[in-house]
């Protein structure tokens, strides 16, 4: 995963388990139940896990961008010798 | 975040941190219900006296009582079960003694019309009445009603039923 997806991922597990976790909070005290907070809250963490922690295409539209590879003074002066 | 290790381990563990906040959110969102809201004793007292004996060097009552009580305004969302107990007060030798006759587990996960009102007559005790001497005979005794909410999420807390609105009787003189 490129650096750009791996922010991206972070980002993303952070919004969606939040969200779950608030949405899960406030239905379950109109309804007076816990059930539910903990429902929605691992509806929340399995979509995470599922979006957020294999290495998905969408997460690596921004390779790095590696250097030219600079030549190898050793390898040079070696080569050179031997012609 | 560079391997699928480490965004699992984020994932999962954030998950669990947002888990800590919401149960602890959901505790203090209920700070205060227990004070205003009380189970409501209708009848806590004596049905009968079976006996009164010296048993192995003590005296014990064995006894029945009527037990009315209504739990439902104590639940809310963070009360996971109340330990309800009945406890016979009386004083011996200058010191006021509690012995628990009878004790129940009530869940909330329990129905509310069968588990959450607590209607029995003639219930006999589950723990006999057992002085540490000889101190029983001619006591007046009092029934009071303890429950302890044990919580999903926090501390326990343990009430009771105002001692005014308990009742009592008097046991005989005599053995019998």
């Amino acid at each position: 995963m490129d650096h750009e997806g791996q922010k991206l991922a972070e980002i993303l597990f952070y919004i969606i388990i939040c969200l779950f976790g608030a949405i899960g909070w406030a239905i379950g005290y109109v309804r007076q139940d816990f059930g539910v907070v903990f429902q929605f809250w691992s509806v929340g963490v399995v979509i995470s896990v599922i979006l957020c922690v294999p290495d998905w295409p969408f997460f690596n539209s921004h390779p790095i961008k590696w250097l030219e590879s600079v030549p190898n003074e050793r390898r040079l002066q070696a080569s050179k010798k031997m012609s | 975040m560079h391997t699928v290790w480490v965004r699992l381990n984020a994932v999962v563990f954030f998950g669990l941190t947002v888990l800590l906040v919401l149960s602890c959110l959901a505790a203090l969102s209920k700070l205060g219900h227990s004070v205003r809201h009380r189970p409501i004793v209708h009848t806590l007292q004596l049905n009968k006296l079976r006996s009164l004996k010296s048993h192995g060097g003590v005296d014990r009552a064995l006894l029945s009582i009527d037990l009315d009580v209504d739990l439902t305004p104590a639940f809310h969302w963070n009360v996971k079960q109340l330990f309800v107990y009945v406890v016979a007060i009386y004083e011996a030798n200058g010191r006021s003694n509690h012995v628990v006759l009878w004790d129940k587990i009530v869940e909330a996960s329990g129905d509310q019309e069968k588990d959450w009102v607590i209607k029995l007559d003639s219930l006999f005790v589950k723990y006999a009445l057992v002085d540490q001497g000889k101190e029983l005979r001619g006591k007046d005794i009092t029934l009071q009603l303890h429950w302890d909410h044990m919580p999903i999420t926090g501390l326990l807390y343990m009430d009771t039923q105002p001692l005014a609105e308990s009742s009592h009787f008097t046991l005989p003189t005599e053995y019998q």
